[in-house]
């Protein structure tokens, strides 16, 4: 088991589970509970046969030293994706996430929509929202799982990370807008960007100091320059402002 | 097709230092690792990568 592997999928795809149940909250405030709940189980039931289909088949087709090079790049995007978005949003160049206002700029959307079924929104709504946000959740399962052996890290970190969302929203029902999300947006991106750039760099051939070791030296890196990176926008976004 | 090819376009007009950074960085460490093994490749990937996220948040931050 490896603990830095199930800390960062806990919290990548907590971030998109309490996306999800803001979408799901807000099909059910139109709908009802039924098709809502029907979307989200329609929705988990075709990512169950997206990663039958293609999970194992792309880990078996091709061979490890290209395949690691491929999930280091894409891993190496997405969490660049994130850190760029987390250092824009806490030097104030971009809105906050706030999953408050999501979810009623989501629930005037849907009933701007008054002239249709409202059972057949909330169930196309709730699935959309679970298939889109789930898929993200297996592509960063299958990717940060890919090495042998943290597959199981990887299906730990989410399957705890669904629980502790599931409950929550369960116990609430409201959405989680209280969840750090841009901090964890923030540990998260510079996590992925640390093991996307660890990984791919081995698939091009780099022998890396201190072998895996070095992925914890990435980590803190990236957490300086995003942080350098921080320091030197935020007075010019102060600037620009005033 | 033509507007999934524009689409893609516009993701990598926008985010070009973040996308194409890593790539070229990748290109370039993998011609080297041909050559030498030294561990120094691994901290010449993270400086392009660094470099590539410093380039696109400039870009963001003089667009306004």
């Amino acid at each position: 088991m490896n603990v830095v592997v199930v800390l960062a999928v806990f919290a990548a795809s907590g971030v998109e589970f309490v996306e999800a149940l803001t979408i799901f909250l807000a099909a059910r405030s139109v709908g009802g509970w039924r098709p809502a709940i029907w979307g989200t189980v329609v929705a988990l039931v075709a990512l169950a046969a997206l990663v039958a289909a293609f999970g194992y088949a792309i880990l078996a087709l091709f061979p490890i030293g290209i395949f690691r090079a491929l999930v280091g790049l894409i891993l190496l995007l997405f969490g660049l994706k994130w850190l760029r978005k987390a250092v824009l949003r806490s030097s104030g160049r971009k809105a906050m996430h706030d999953e408050a206002l999501i979810y009623e700029r989501e629930v005037r959307e849907l009933q701007a929509k008054g002239g249709q079924n409202a059972d057949s929104l909330a169930f196309a709504t709730a699935f959309n929202g679970v298939l889109l946000e789930g898929i993200e959740v297996i592509f960063i399962v299958l990717t940060l799982g890919a090495n042998a052996g943290l597959l199981p890290s990887a299906i730990l970190g989410a399957a705890i990370a669904f629980v502790v969302v599931a409950v929550a929203g369960i116990a609430l029902r409201t959405p989680l807008s209280r969840v750090p999300e841009n901090a964890l947006k923030w540990i998260v991106g510079t996590m992925l960007s640390a093991f996307g750039t660890f990984w791919a760099g081995e698939g091009m051939g780099v022998h890396w100091l201190g072998s895996d070791l070095s992925i914890i030296g990435l980590i803190v890196l990236f957490a300086l320059l995003s942080l350098s990176l921080r320091r030197w926008l935020a007075p010019r976004a102060a600037h620009q402002a005033a | 097709m033509r507007k999934v090819w524009e689409v893609l376009l516009d993701l990598i007009y926008e985010d070009a230092f973040q996308f194409l950074g890593p790539i070229v960085g990748l290109a370039l460490v993998w011609l080297l690792a041909r050559v030498t093994h030294t561990p120094w490749l691994g901290l010449l990937l993270f400086a392009i990568v660094g470099l590539s996220l410093f380039l696109s948040l400039r870009r963001e931050q003089r667009q306004g």
